[in-house]
């Protein structure tokens, strides 16, 4: 108490010993590339973040979003508390209370080893992963070594994913079980605070010249649930879906070594205990697997002012089952390049393969700053492929669009 | 004629009973930059024919080989961070929110490596060996070649100017592995810093665009008391 009241008197009173803004406001409008080329997205977004050290050693954090998204069959009003948090750090020790943001891994893009905190998958978290990655309370302690850091974390009230509703671009393809009627989701926003709810991670790291390892291990909920269908009523046909998730309990490494000019980065998981969705034509059940990803990278950054990453990442499940929405072996082939352009612009191209069902999925984005506090991109998705396919039933979701940033 | 061979002679001769390249080196470094942990802002200005921008860096050094570079202006680059752990580098951005190693050699902004702002010292990276003395700008200067002692430092080598007088640092020219000459650095501004004149000023062109030019001015030096954990990876969020 004697604590916050100090923190909160050197705060009002103006004595800080330091203090930050990071906030930054987005406008985006885009159409689809596919027929019928309407609206794709329009979306203003505020994100507002303040940071004060009031006292040698204590940091407060707070933030803030705020959204308005107009897509006719998405429209959203939004505000959620981000970053905002109480930090203590002395020379070895950091302690984080409060709603924030952990992040493990090594690759570029797509979340792997990024489980901890849940993901804004309105838009399957494509563009920026710090918008898509959503605050939850958390302690995480962290004890730092010379050329090394040992991480606990615990989630008292777990948090799921915001995943796409019903109609979006980006919906679970539950049409396809059922083709005529409606369809509605259960309540999922997330687990009770208790202590048989909470989550628990464990993380150790350790840099030798050249080289980056990490070894975690994380006891969760899964973000993403599974459904169980029910009829609401038969006639006109109402389905409700109840979602269900699985407790997890996740291994894994993340490593990168420096073979100048190129550098290796790796990442592989085991969860075991893995629910996921069958769909078939008459049902919608689910089945419960162990889950093994690996997901290795190769960087070249020879070329001045010039990035070039290769990446192989393999999801493996034991069991082959007939409608599963995750095959049993999936296989992504991605590649990356960002490279300057005009007048201190840069251009980045990602495209990713499936191996197994040949969808693909390619972007481009070109970036103008415009001034130090303002910069414009122009964006493209496309996604390529039959609609069994895991990417490219996503193609009536292709889209450009562009996006204005102001910095403050 | 004779006058010209005994200069020389006592040119050489002086040259051969002087100090060795790597102690050369050594002293310039220390008119670069103070030893010890230390902290100081450095403003780059990147100019083209058509533009020129400003970035805004705190540097928090220690020894040489420990660096943590935060990026604290523009506001649409403010709070990436670059850490450097002797040959090691890992690379911030907010807008990923986790450390990722990068090379050396990378550009930070306009002509500027990351090395360029993150390492302090050249004795501790690269070998030297004194190839002559030169004049530049009226005064007389050893000319070194320093050559990286591994694969993981900014440049493969670098021409140096030392001036013999008071072994501050001239110019330097730096080469990639192919043999490419890729910028130039000149040394300039000595003034009073922690206790003795070091530089202040160094301005970077470009070896094939010599209208591409980063200027750095460092200032507001520090003497600070870092524990090598304040250059952790795991403490950059």
């Amino acid at each position: 108490m004697r604590l916050a009241t100090a923190l909160l008197f050197a705060t009002l009173s103006g004595g800080l010993l330091a203090a930050e803004s990071h906030s930054h406001f987005d406008a985006r409008i885009g159409y689809h590339l596919v027929d019928p080329y309407d609206l794709s997205t329009h979306r203003y977004l505020l994100e507002l973040s303040e940071k004060w050290e009031p006292i040698s050693g204590w940091t407060l954090w707070a933030g803030a979003r705020g959204m308005v998204a107009g897509v006719a069959q998405e429209q959203t009003q939004e505000v959620w508390l981000r970053d905002t948090f109480l930090q203590y750090r002395n020379d070895w020790l950091t302690v984080r209370a409060g709603n924030q943001r952990v992040v493990w891994g090594e690759v570029f893009g797509f979340y792997y080893a990024d489980i901890v905190n849940p993901k804004d998958m309105r838009e399957l978290g494509l563009g920026d992963l710090s918008l898509n990655r959503l605050s939850v309370p958390m302690i995480d302690v962290v004890v730092s070594f010379s050329a090394a850091a040992l991480e606990f974390l615990a989630i008292p009230r777990p948090v799921f994913s915001k995943m796409p509703s019903v109609v979006g671009d980006f919906a679970f393809p539950f049409h396809d079980v059922v083709s005529s009627g409606s369809v509605s989701f259960g309540e999922d926003s997330g687990k009770d605070l208790s202590l048989s709810n909470a989550e628990f991670g464990l993380r150790g790291s350790k840099q030798w010249s050249g080289t980056d390892l990490s070894l975690f291990y994380f006891y969760y909920w899964d973000r993403i649930p599974t459904f169980t269908a029910f009829v609401v009523t038969p006639s006109p046909l109402s389905v409700s879906l109840t979602p269900f998730h699985a407790r997890l309990s996740t291994v894994g490494l993340t490593a990168s070594h420096d073979f100048s000019p190129f550098v290796l980065r790796l990442e592989g998981l085991y969860t075991a205990g893995r629910n996921f969705n069958v769909v078939t034509r008459t049902a919608l059940t689910t089945f419960t697997s162990d889950e093994a990803v690996g997901v290795v990278e190769c960087d070249y950054e020879g070329i001045e002012k010039t990035s070039i990453g290769l990446q192989y990442a393999l999801h493996h499940i034991p069991q082959k089952v007939e409608g599963a929405l995750i095959p049993q072996g999936e296989s992504l082939l991605s590649f990356h390049v960002k490279a300057p352009a005009w007048n201190d612009s840069d251009v980045e191209l990602i495209t990713s393969s499936s191996l197994n069902d040949g969808g693909q999925y390619a972007s481009i984005n070109w970036t103008l700053p415009v001034s130090g506090q303002m910069e414009l991109s122009l964006h493209a998705d496309y996604f390529f492929g039959t609609q069994a396919s895991q990417l490219g039933r996503y193609h009536h979701a292709s889209r450009s669009y562009a996006l204005l940033k102001v910095f403050f | 004629m004779k006058k010209l061979l005994t200069m020389l002679c006592v040119s050489l001769s002086a040259w051969a009973a002087g100090p060795s390249g790597d102690d050369l080196v050594k002293r310039a470094d220390e008119a670069r930059f103070p030893s010890g942990a230390v902290s100081f802002s450095v403003k780059v200005t990147d100019k083209t024919e058509s533009s020129e921008k400003e970035t805004l860096y705190r540097v928090d050094t220690k020894d040489g080989d420990l660096s943590l570079v935060t990026t604290q202006a523009p506001p649409r680059l403010k709070g990436r961070k670059l850490l450097m752990r002797e040959n090691d580098l890992w690379l911030y951005l907010p807008s990923i929110e986790r450390p990722t190693r990068v090379s050396a050699q990378q550009r930070l902004t306009g002509e500027v490596a990351n090395g360029d702002i993150a390492h302090t010292a050249f004795a501790r990276d690269y070998s030297a060996e004194v190839k002559g003395i030169s004049v530049i700008d009226k005064e007389l200067c050893f000319e070194l070649l320093l050559t990286a002692r591994n694969k993981g430092v900014t440049y493969h080598s670098i021409r140096y100017w030392i001036q013999k007088r008071n072994n501050y640092p001239v110019k330097a020219e730096f080469y990639a592995l192919s043999g490419k000459a890729l910028k130039t650095g000149v040394y300039s501004h000595f003034q009073p810093v922690l206790g003795r004149p070091r530089m202040t000023q160094l301005v970077i062109t470009d070896a094939l665009k010599p209208t591409h030019q980063s200027i750095l001015l460092y200032s507001d030096f520090k003497t600070e008391s870092f524990d090598d954990r304040h250059f952790s990876k795991d403490r950059l969020g």
